[in-house]
């Protein structure tokens, strides 16, 4: 019983998944999961292919060979959209809202998959709930927006889709520090509120703080694998990325 | 109603009234009409583009197809077959449709000028089919509908340019509600989040490409109908200027993206500009100098697109907020 109750709990499998954007793969034989109601950060250097492995996940790549699963239903052949709407919102890496869009109509966008207007208000609602800042500034326009507050909407956005499974890709990269705890905070919250979150970050410290487990990548492939807690003490990473 | 809203509608709806009765003191056979009838015209074929052009930033140089084909399909089946325009109409458009989703397949999944290099492809294959395919399109001398004077609105034929006036003035409104519709519906906005970030708009579940593939069909169907209004109206074309670049496709893309890209009254500011402009430089220089107008529109169209991509209805919305502000303070 203990078994099958620990299998039906993953959320995305990832097998042996070799991908990239022509004819030299960038990911090499990647395997990670995920399990329901985890918080899994995913860290390593430039260029190491974290974005790419995103990218695959929810559909944004050409071609990929390799096993992706979401509870049980194969990724590799869907498209992005389709992907989107099985449950799983993937915030990109660089804000990406619509710019000529008020902050509401941006996040209305992101509940496509509801049905009736009722869910959609629900939905913003608890948007709102999580960044009060977007509800003062619903009808502004987001290309006017400070950085923070665009990241801030892409997340929204995302959470519009009432998610199973939210990715994270970089959402600190260029925030003052104190946006980017507090951004953190949130993300902790939606975990609680029971998304599961796959979070790519720069800021080491910061994703394995947040995190459960983690997964440190290098140069497309899984190099270590671990709980937050080890891989914080793990002097690997202490000297790499944690510079101590 | 806020004051704003009912300017929205009043403005648009006197200068619907002002194009009712402006004819009405001018030669029914004189050039002014003819004019102002390819003005209306020209303004509903750049509201057809603006539909996936503007919305979608899908920027098309080869809706002269659709054009020509809206075009010739009728005007074959009425001088073959004497079937009605009224009726040709639709299998130009249907034949336009037939196009554009064969066009689509390999096309919708570029990006930017790739689109539009392809698309300006298309258009020229047309064009380079309807002049050696001689059995049927007549070849590059060119096909007349036929006179039938007597047969009535049965033949979509008037004996004063007025009728003709009406009917572009019809098609443009038109045009312009399709576009409406499609602009503040759900669909409009899906349009628009393509345009504005289309990874953006993958990753929250819009079917990107069925969604540019719809609007698409939706623009080359409008066009075909045009096309036809425009052989009724001209009597007599040739391959070169029914499927010409810069004749037909790069001046509606000119027309949306000077009047304004993507939105409503872009067009009917770009065609009011344009024809006119167009009519004053050809009677000053004579139709003499062939190609000239080609090179004219590609410089146009690059310069309004560096110095003012958001079009001359922006520079009127500038200047209503900069009085805005002066009333309030
Ligand atoms: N669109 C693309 N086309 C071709 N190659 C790409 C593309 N995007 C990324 N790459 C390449 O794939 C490799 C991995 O890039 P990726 O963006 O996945 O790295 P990353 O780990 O997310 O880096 P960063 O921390 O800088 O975001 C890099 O060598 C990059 O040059
Ligand atoms: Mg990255």
């Amino acid at each position: 019983m203990q078994a099958t109750a620990s299998h039906t709990d993953v959320l995305l499998e990832i097998g042996e998944l070799t991908a990239g954007y022509g004819a030299q793969p960038v990911l090499h034989g990647i395997s990670l999961h995920v399990a329901r109601h985890e918080f899994v950060a995913v860290i390593g250097a430039n260029t190491a292919g974290k974005s790419t492995l995103l990218r695959a996940i929810s559909g944004l790549l050409p071609q990929c060979r390799g096993r992706i699963a979401f509870e049980g239903r194969d990724l590799t052949r869907m498209k992005a959209h389709q992907i989107a709407g099985l449950g799983i919102a993937h915030v990109p890496e660089g804000r990406h809202v619509f710019p000529e869009m008020t902050v509401e109509e941006n996040l209305r966008m992101g509940a496509f998959s509801h049905a009736d207007r009722g869910a959609v208000q629900q939905a913003l609602e608890r948007v709102f709930e999580l960044f009060p800042r977007l509800k003062e500034r619903r009808a502004q326009y987001a290309g006017s927006m400070s950085g923070g507050e665009q990241q801030m909407v892409a997340v929204g956005r995302g959470m519009m889709l009432e998610p199973k499974l939210l990715i994270l890709d970089e959402p600190s990269l260029g925030l003052a520090p104190m946006v980017v705890e507090e951004m953190h905070q949130r993300f902790l919250d939606i975990h609680r509120s029971g998304v599961t979150v796959l979070l790519v970050e720069q800021n080491v410290s910061l994703a394995l703080h947040s995190a459960e487990r983690a997964y440190v990548m290098a140069s497309g492939a899984i190099e270590i694998e671990g709980s937050a807690r080890e891989l914080l003490h793990d002097d690997r990473i202490r000297k790499a990325y944690l510079g101590i | 109603m806020t004051r704003a809203e009912t300017l929205s509608i009043a403005l648009p709806a006197l200068v619907v009234l002002a194009l009712i009765i402006a004819p009405l003191g001018l030669d029914p056979y004189g050039y002014t009409l003819r004019i102002l009838c390819l003005m209306l015209l020209f303004c509903a074929m750049g509201q057809a583009w603006n539909i996936v052009g503007g919305l979608a930033n899908q920027i098309s140089l080869g809706h002269a197809a659709y054009f020509g084909i809206g075009a010739y399909s009728s005007t074959i089946l009425f001088g073959s077959f004497g079937l009605s325009p009224l009726i040709g109409v639709f299998v130009g458009m249907a034949l336009a449709a037939l196009f554009a989703l064969v066009l689509s397949l390999p096309t919708l999944r570029l990006k930017g000028h790739y689109f539009a290099l392809a698309t300006l492809a298309a258009g020229e294959v047309a064009r380079v089919v309807a002049n050696s395919w001689t059995s049927l399109t007549g070849g590059p001398v060119g096909i007349s509908v036929p006179y039938r004077p007597d047969a009535g609105f049965w033949a979509l034929q008037f004996q004063t340019v007025l009728p003709n006036y009406y009917l572009f003035l019809g098609a443009m409104v038109l045009v312009s509600l399709v576009f409406w519709r499609v602009q503040t519906s759900a669909f409009g906005y899906r349009l628009r989040a393509i345009k504005e970030n289309e990874t953006a708009a993958e990753v929250i579940g819009v079917n990107t490409y069925r969604v540019k593939l719809h609007a698409s069909l939706l623009s080359a169907v409008l066009t075909a109908m045009l096309g036809t209004l425009y052989a009724q109206f001209q009597f007599f074309f040739d391959p070169d200027t029914i499927f010409g670049v810069a004749t037909i496709s790069v001046k509606m893309a000119l027309i949306v993206i000077l009047g304004g890209a993507g939105r409503l009254y872009g067009p009917w500011i770009g065609a009011a500009v344009i024809i006119p402009l167009e009519e004053m430089a050809n009677s000053y220089l004579g139709n003499s100098i062939a190609g000239l107008s080609q090179f004219a529109y590609g410089v146009l169209l690059i310069v309004v697109i560096l110095l003012n991509p958001r079009g001359l209805i922006s520079l009127f919305e500038s200047l209503r907020d900069r009085l805005k502000r002066r009333q309030r303070a």
